[in-house]
């Protein structure tokens, strides 16, 4: 149980801010249809809900986000998953859940079945086509099966930029040339990554990514992946303007979703009168301490 | 409990109300990495330290427990530079990262140290420190030996066994010293696993010689000594010992363990300390051992104990209420909160650095030998 | 209140009982002297009384042994405790807790005493022994005689009816020992304590004692008047051997008793002082030593010059600094400031002696220890000899012929601590003797000692300084320095304060003055020798 418990604390080699680069479309609230996207589980006391988030999200967290749900981290470990639209209420996400109430995380690959996670919710890069499934309780498995996708008709020849080129990992995008933190934070439509270099990134990821995709009946066409939302993939630039704001809105809505709570959460002040007033209790207690110890070395010397 | 208007005559406080009070600011801290508050438990501590702590040798012990706290935060920043999870925003020391096999996937060797997560696990080193400071000081307030010397009689002869084992310590350095000096006598100054043989065996002897010169002169004093009691009373002892302890066990697992049933935690366990605690009472009274001079127990231990309580309640107050108040904001970053009852509470547990007797004057030593003057001649 | 009857003890695979059939008695307030050789049996006598033989010790004991009504078979030493109180000769080596007051409190806590009780006798007890100002202080700091003494309240204050202590004052200096007699002798005279003890220094105790129990050759034990068995017993200090030797009857036990029978001596012309032998040449100059430790001043700007020849004492009360110089002269021990410098001959040439390596400078200067059994670590005698022939690389068998001078009879194949005191001292006196240094300095060797014992040592040292040796003797035993002494250095507070003849210097003071020096004085005589010299025959 507790070995569980540790591994579904993320192994955080990707940052959650950085899975929103591959949220450029609005979640379906079904199974996805075709490889285009990860199909996201989530299953409950509350009841199961199956959506899709398309395109590909760089980690599970990410994928649970462009999926439409809202996310809470525990406190002390934010790599851990804590409530998931809210639910559970009754922990207050500060330390790790306990090992028979938490979100038990589970991946299946297409068409495969569901397998417990040994990577964290931040660290499992879920391919396009597979599954994620969050189940609440002891670490059972979802009771829903996977999603079973074909590959979707392809629309255009172009080669995947939209998954490829903003791939965020520090590993992986040290074959950019922009800094892997400029990569992540700000998708591509600011960083106007030049299409040569997207296509670099994309053959380098294609090893990678093909035995995920070939095994699938309908993959035939490996390079063919374009998101529903995208209304031409043709220019990599152009893709990048509604993926751009439309992450950049969700991470700031996540990015603010915490502060806000804690700001009202009645304890006192902005964060500037937080820290004096914190300063100066600390300081006035260690002058205390000082003229106390002083106080008394001299009464121990002058005896 | 409030402070009397005339101050209290010096005398010292029962060592065991100063380790209930030090237990209670240790659990305050427990689930906190608030560094606010997990500095201003340390700020009350030494406060109290340095106002309350006596003459003996152990309360200079409490600077050693800060350089240990000091450690252990420095390593806890080692560990997470080298296998911690490291989250968060702004690179501040980039580090490449160790491919681990993928059945070691979700261990991180090295990588880039963020911000956010080198703050995280800074103040979980931090709230260890805290506590282990905490536990110093207990141990510079309460002289060890007095503590010892408060157990009930049926622990009292481990008492003694303790304080024994605490003075041949020193003993055991001095031979060794002697007869290294001893060897240099024989024109022998080998060192290294020659040598050893050499050291031992007279070192061997010489404690021997010592532990058989004491252990009989114990004899002598009375140690050891026990009253007639019935074979039921004995077996009865010898039960409820057993029992507790076991009951001990089950209570204990049943705590920690959600999947047994609810009966079997704490009842159990209360019950299972209950029989223990009868068990010792009856144990104790087979032994006839008085304690001379016992440290009495009035408002100032009662206080002191109280304000160590006070800060545990409160810190658990909040918790309840607003857990989050207790940590640091990591993802992202942010100010902690200042929750003003677990303020409060950690405060009220530096009263008795102010309300209880102060620690009584030093013990005179020896008369020194003073320095000669050259006109004594002798006659 | 003590009864022995018939008592044989042995133990097992010794060949004869340590003690055989011993009936003794001993009376309510009687203070009883056990005296002995070295080895004869006392500690065992005192330890059936205690009931550590044979509970603690194993053994049989056959016979009955009673005190205060309660036999020894069915009580243990812990059974006794409120009866029987017990002082040893290492104080601190018996001591159960850290401060005064804790260690006096012990004993009652365990007899299970009431709390107001208790807090009543410590105070008392704390009055009877005059330590009052040291109630709270780190028993380790105290003072040997303070220790001691405290180790005498810790069974007091249980109100014992019987008190058993075993050489009490062998490891304390003169005034260390005159406080802790002087306490045992008031317990006997204000609180009616039956006491019990044995004591090598014969002669401070002899006088106060009601009845004297004298531990012979194979465990055959008599009891008896002092004047009466001391007429002959097998040890006896210089005032009973002086008594003996005049025909004195009845025997005078006490230094005043002697004074008056030895009146006429006194009016004897006073004889000249015997001419001072002359000093040979400077075998070791130390000058300015000054050693510290920490912050205490041990040694301070000390000057000493060791000559051939010369056996002489270094005196003075416990941590005046005696043992620090000696280490400091040997150059093993820390030395802070000065020089010791190794004289060859007449010449000016000398050798530095501190910068030498440890197995060079033992040839030049050698040094037993207070603890001497702490240089051997072999398991035969044969085995050290040995390795004493080969760290000093003389001829095998160098060792072997040093030590059957010294102490003859002792086998090759005996280990080392099986041996008596005496002949220990004899083991390592012979072991640093095989590298042949010039100069020997010995601390505390007389400790455990008895008469005899104190003899051969002073013929060994004696042949030493013959041969053209220097020998240095830190000691406390005033008998011994009078005897064997040539010169006579007394440190205090880590300085020199008197330095010259022995005569000169012991005869003058009150507290190093030998007993036969007390008993002639004006005359200059210092041993039961002088006297026999001077007066010929007795009157």
């Amino acid at each position: 149980m507790l070995l569980r418990r540790l591994l579904s604390l993320a192994a955080a080699t990707a940052v959650g801010a950085a899975a929103l680069t591959g949220a450029a479309a609005p979640a379906q609230a079904a199974a996805c249809s075709s490889t285009s996207g990860v199909t996201v589980v989530v299953q409950s006391s509350n009841g199961t809900s199956v959506r899709c988030a398309s395109g590909d999200p760089g980690s599970a967290w990410g994928a649970l986000q462009s999926a439409g749900f809202s996310l809470t981290a525990v406190q002390r470990f934010p790599d851990a998953l804590c409530r998931i639209d809210g639910f559970p209420k009754s922990d207050p996400c500060v330390n790790m859940p306990p090992a028979s109430a938490y979100w038990s995380f589970w991946h299946a690959p297409n068409g495969g079945s569901w397998t417990y996670s040994q990577i964290g919710i931040k660290g499992w890069d879920p391919k396009p086509g597979s599954s994620v499934g969050f189940r609440f309780g002891s670490g059972t498995a979802p009771g829903t099966q996977p999603a079973t996708v074909s590959a979707p008709k392809p629309t255009t020849a172009a080669p995947r930029p939209t998954t490829a080129a903003p791939k965020p990992t520090p590993r992986r995008a040290t074959t950019a040339p922009n800094t892997p933190r400029s990569t992540t934070q700000a998708p591509s439509g600011r960083t106007t990554a030049p299409p040569a270099t997207s296509g670099a990134a994309g053959a380098t990821r294609a090893p990678n990514a093909a035995p995920g995709t070939t095994p699938t009946p309908g993959a035939a066409s490996p390079t063919a992946s374009p998101t529903p939302s995208t209304p031409s993939s043709a220019s990599p630039s152009a893709t990048g303007e509604p993926s751009a704001s439309a992450s950049e809105s969700s991470s700031d809505a996540v990015a603010a979703g915490p502060t806000d709570g804690r700001s009202s959460d009645g304890s006192g002040g902005s964060g500037t009168a937080r820290l004096l007033g914190g300063g100066a209790l600390l300081a006035g207690l260690a002058s205390a301490v000082a003229f106390v110890g002083l106080r008394r070395r001299q009464a121990q010397t002058s005896v | 409990m409030a402070g009397p208007l005339t101050p209290p005559l010096p005398r010292a406080v029962h060592p065991a109300a100063w380790w209930l009070w030090a237990i209670g600011l240790a659990v305050a801290v427990s689930t906190v990495t608030n560094p606010f508050l997990l500095l201003t438990a340390l700020s009350v501590a030494a406060l109290v330290v340095l106002s309350r702590r006596g003459s003996s040798p152990w309360a200079r012990s409490f600077r050693l427990y800060l350089w240990l706290g000091g450690f252990i935060v420095g390593v806890r920043a080692v560990l997470h530079v080298l296998v911690g999870l490291k989250f968060g925003e702004p690179v501040i020391l980039p580090l490449p990262e160790v491919s681990l096999p993928s059945w070691a996937a979700g261990i991180n060797l090295l990588g880039d140290v963020r911000l956010d997560g080198l703050v995280g696990a800074l103040t979980e080193g931090l709230r260890l420190a805290v506590m282990i400071a905490c536990i110093g000081a207990a141990n510079s307030l309460a002289n060890p030996k007095r503590l010892l010397r408060s157990l009930p009689g049926a622990l009292s002869e481990i008492g003694s066994a303790v304080v024994v084992t605490i003075s041949v310590a020193p003993q055991l350095a001095e031979s060794v010293q002697r007869v290294m000096r001893a060897r240099a006598l024989r024109g022998d100054t080998a060192r290294g696993i020659r040598a050893v043989p050499r050291v031992a065996l007279p070192v061997l002897e010489d404690t021997l010689d010592r532990s058989l010169m004491l252990a009989s002169a114990m004899d002598s004093r009375g140690y050891g000594r026990r009253r007639e009691v019935a074979p039921g009373r004995r077996a009865l002892t010898a039960a409820c010992t057993l029992g507790g302890l076991l009951a001990s066990a089950v209570g204990t697992y049943g705590v920690l363990d959600a999947t047994t049933p609810g009966w079997m935690g704490l009842p159990v366990l209360a019950a299972g300390v209950a029989l223990s605690l009868l068990g010792i009472w009856l144990g104790g009274a087979a032994n006839a051992r008085t304690t001379y001079r016992p440290d009495p127990w009035r408002a100032a231990e009662w206080l002191t104990v109280g304000c160590g309580a006070a800060a545990a309640v409160a810190v658990q107050l909040v918790r309840r209420s607003d857990a989050a108040a207790l940590g640091v904001p990591l993802d992202p970053l942010g100010v902690p909160a200042l929750p003003l009852l677990a303020l409060a509470g950690l405060l009220v547990a530096a009263l008795p650095a102010f309300l209880t007797p102060e620690p009584p004057p030093p013990a005179p030593r020896s008369v020194a030998r003073p320095r000669p003057v050259a006109t004594e001649v002798h006659p | 209140m003590i009864e022995l009857d018939r008592v044989s003890v042995s133990f097992e695979g010794a060949t004869e009982p340590v003690l055989r059939d011993v009936s003794l008695r001993v009376d309510e307030g009687e203070l009883a002297l056990v005296v002995g050789r070295t080895g004869s049996g006392k500690s065992t006598l005192l330890g059936a009384i205690t009931g550590h033989v044979p509970h603690f010790t194993g053994g049989t004991l056959a016979g009955s042994v009673r005190v205060a009504g309660r036999d020894t078979r069915e009580h243990r030493p812990r059974d006794l405790a409120d009866v029987v109180g017990v002082v040893g000769q290492d104080p601190l080596a018996g001591f159960v807790t850290d401060t005064v007051e804790e260690e006096l409190a012990y004993g009652m806590e365990q007899l299970g005493l009431g709390a107001s009780t208790m807090r009543k006798r410590v105070e008392e007890t704390l009055d009877v022994l005059g330590i009052a100002d040291l109630r709270g202080a780190a028993l380790r700091e105290l003072s040997g005689g303070q220790q001691q003494r405290v180790a005498i309240g810790s069974v007091l204050t249980t109100h014992p009816k019987v008190i058993v202590l075993d050489e009490p004052t062998s490891a304390l200096d003169p005034t260390g020992a005159e406080d802790v007699l002087a306490t045992i002798t008031r317990l006997v005279h204000d609180l009616a304590v039956t006491v019990v003890v044995a004591e090598h220094r014969i002669e401070r105790v002899l006088q106060y004692a009601d009845t004297l129990v004298h531990v012979g050759a194979h465990g055959v034990v008599t009891q008896g008047d002092p004047a009466q068995v001391m007429l002959t017993a097998d040890v006896a200090p210089p005032v009973v051997e002086l008594g003996r030797w005049a025909g004195w009857s009845p025997l005078p036990l006490s230094v005043r008793d002697a004074r008056r029978r030895a009146a006429p001596w006194r009016s004897l012309p006073t004889a000249p002082r015997p001419p001072v032998a002359a000093p040979g040449h400077a075998l070791l100059d130390a000058r300015r030593v000054t050693v510290t430790h920490g912050t205490v001043v041990a040694v301070a700007e000390v000057d000493l010059s060791l000559r051939a020849g010369e056996v002489t004492a270094l005196m003075g009360r416990n941590g005046a600094g005696k043992s620090s110089l000696l280490w400091a002269l040997q150059g093993s021990g820390p030395m802070r400031s000065g020089s010791v410098r190794r004289r060859h001959g007449t010449t000016s040439d000398a050798t530095d002696v501190r910068a030498l390596d440890a197995a060079e400078r033992r040839r030049h200067v050698g040094l037993v220890p207070q603890s001497a059994a702490d240089l051997l670590y072999l398991d035969t005698v044969g085995a050290e000899c040995a390795q004493a022939d080969r760290e000093s690389g003389r001829d095998p068998g160098t060792c072997r012929s040093l030590l059957d001078d010294l102490a003859p009879g002792i086998p090759d194949d005996r280990h080392p601590r099986d041996l008596s005191e005496g002949q220990r001292l004899a083991v390592v006196l012979a072991v640093q003797l095989t590298a042949d240094p010039p100069v020997l300095l010995l601390d505390e060797p007389t400790r455990g000692l008895d008469y005899a014992g104190k003899a051969a040592l002073r013929r060994a040292l004696r042949r030493l300084v013959e041969r053209g040796r220097s020998v240095v003797v830190s000691t406390h035993d005033v008998e011994f320095v009078a005897e064997s002494a040539d010169r006579v250095v007394v440190m205090a507070a880590g300085e020199v304060v008197a330095d010259g003849p022995t005569a000169d210097v012991v005869v003058a003071s009150p507290a190093f003055a030998p007993q036969v020096a007390k008993i002639t004085s004006p005359q200059p005589w210092l041993t039961v020798d002088d006297v026999r010299y001077a007066v010929g025959e007795p009157s």
